[in-house]
């Protein structure tokens, strides 16, 4: 599913942020990227999403080559991947049903399926009721929900979640993380990117730990405080 | 889903989403439509100065003439020879023949209170005045030629004077003072057209600049670039549209408070604003309308280029 073999990333001028990583995740795995602040994990996931470009070696998703992609093709790679971030990157002027609804629509979905999956994505993530609300109306934990939502509900193969518990309480962090583990039940390919132990440790699955640009450990059933 | 139907449905989204968020950011399109106005409305006063000032040269221009003053002894056959020579030339718009005694009475009456000039007039024996040929000529400029054309040895000893001397410079300068309002109207109107275009193209990447996070937001989700950039330029026309239509409307409420006042300053005649605009608003209007849509269109895509990775 996905695959970075020996990759390298510089940034201007001399800054390398990853250097020489390779790994590989299957379908419907769920990993854990972890890191102390600098370690490149953000960088890794911005290279997933062809929101950066390796300097050397080769990014893979899903059969598409991220460094050779074409501005053309990388909307069509993100619609593979549903992304959570930890700012939420919600549009401001549309509503919740809206800024769930644009993900369906940028894929060409119709107004009647739009219609038909929208609330039920909502109803899942228990927005349902909060569907006309604009974000800046809704809580931190309600907003990362809306995230998700949108993340899934062109049901992608791979879902990116970048810090996503980073702004939120225990209680919101745990519902998040459950959302996250049921979501991998149903084939969905999980990364989960974070520096929070208490998450690593309640996911306790595959946990890939950098330290200053490459791979420091990489744990089939990984622990915060073992991989560290 | 159908090509065509994904394309009407893709083509709908663009429109909805554009007209949503021109309404749900009211106060930026507030701001563009406001200085798009300005700018708009700083031309059409231009336009209808330099309407006004042609009008107040035309106005001018139709009041120089050149008076000939025939010898008092010149007889009316001569007189009617030289008149006909005088409208046959190509130059020459209108003639008027003030027989000598209608030129005597008006002067009696114009110095009616001078006892001098009475008893001065009582005193000669005849009428001392020559008959007169008001000569109004197509274009300001032609003036000289006939001055010239007066000065034709078959008809020069017929004229007493001519008003040649005191008009030729007045003539000169109204010509001169025309050329210049004309020019300098017409490079203000370039000038501010200009400085239009500029302050548009910077207001417009303002209001695309306040949306740079959403653009972002909109890419990582999975829009592709016309996606993103159509409803960004529909928005752009839509507000060009409003401000064409406002600028049109206090056009038109200036010239109609306007054009009254200033009627007294052309003797009661049209002052050429209220023509002036009814004649041309249609062509302004569409002139206004593609280079706004232009400039719209071609500030958005650059604008939001930026923002797209």
């Amino acid at each position: 599913m996905i695959v970075l073999d020996h990759v390298t990333k510089v940034y201007h001028p001399n800054h390398v942020a990853l250097q020489d990583v390779s790994l590989a995740i299957g379908a419907g795995e769920f990993v854990s990227i972890i890191g102390q602040s600098g370690a490149g994990k953000t960088t890794l996931a911005k290279l997933l999403i062809a929101d950066e470009r390796p300097t050397q070696g080769k990014v893979s998703v899903g059969g598409w080559d991220v460094g050779a992609l074409s501005v053309h093709d990388v909307p069509l790679l993100r619609r593979q991947i549903g992304v959570i971030f930890q700012d939420y990157k919600l549009l401001p002027k549309k509503s919740v049903f809206e800024n769930v609804a644009f993900a369906l629509e940028v894929i060409g979905a119709s107004r009647a399926r739009i219609r038909d999956i929208v609330p039920q994505v909502l109803r899942v993530v228990g927005l349902e009721e909060k569907a006309g609300r604009f974000p800046t109306q809704l809580s931190g934990g309600e907003q990362q929900r809306v995230v998700i939502a949108r993340a899934l509900v062109h049901q992608p193969k791979i879902l990116l979640a970048d810090e996503p518990t980073g702004n939120l309480d225990t209680l919101n962090t745990r519902d998040i993380i459950d959302a996250l583990l049921k979501v991998n039940q149903f084939g969905t390919t999980i990364i989960l990117v974070t520096h929070n132990r208490e998450v690593v440790n309640a996911v306790h699955r595959r946990v890939i730990t950098l330290k200053n640009g490459q791979i420091h450990s990489d744990q089939h059933q990984g622990k915060y405080a073992l991989a560290m | 889903m159908k090509p065509e139907a994904h394309f009407i449905n893709t083509c709908w989204r663009i429109i909805v989403h554009s007209w949503q968020h021109t309404i749900r950011n009211a106060w930026i399109a507030a701001a563009t439509v406001a200085m798009l106005v300005l700018v708009l409305s700083s031309v059409n006063v231009l336009l209808a100065v330099q309407a006004f000032t042609n009008q107040a040269i035309q106005h001018l221009e139709d009041h120089i003439d050149v008076i000939a003053t025939f010898t008092p002894n010149a007889s009316d056959t001569l007189i009617q020879q030289a008149r006909s020579y005088v409208l046959s030339l190509p130059q020459v718009q209108d003639v008027t023949f003030i027989s000598a005694d209608q030129v005597l009475q008006t002067f009696r009456q114009s110095h009616a209170s001078d006892t001098a000039v009475q008893a001065g007039l009582h005193d000669v024996d005849g009428n001392p005045l020559g008959a007169e040929l008001v000569i109004k000529a197509k274009h300001t400029e032609d003036y000289a030629f006939i001055l010239q054309a007066l000065q034709n040895p078959q008809y020069a000893s017929l004229f007493d004077t001519s008003t040649y001397d005191d008009h030729h410079e007045a003539i000169a300068a109204v010509q001169n003072l025309a050329d210049q309002i004309r020019l300098i109207g017409s490079a203000l109107i370039a000038l501010f057209t200009l400085f239009g275009m500029l302050l548009t193209f910077n207001t417009l990447r303002v209001a695309v600049y306040t949306h740079r996070e959403e653009i972002g937001i909109m890419r990582l989700v999975g829009a592709s670039s016309a996606f993103v950039r159509t409803p960004f330029i529909l928005e752009g026309i839509w507000l060009a549209s409003f401000a064409i239509l406002l600028s049109s409307i206090l056009f038109a409420c200036g010239v109609w408070w306007i054009n009254p006042l200033l009627r007294p300053l052309f003797e009661g005649s049209d002052p050429g604003v209220t023509t002036f605009f009814l004649q041309n608003i249609l062509t302004i209007i569409l002139v206004e309308t593609a280079g706004l849509y232009a400039l719209v269109t071609t500030v958005s895509t650059l604008a939001v280029g930026t923002y797209l990775r």
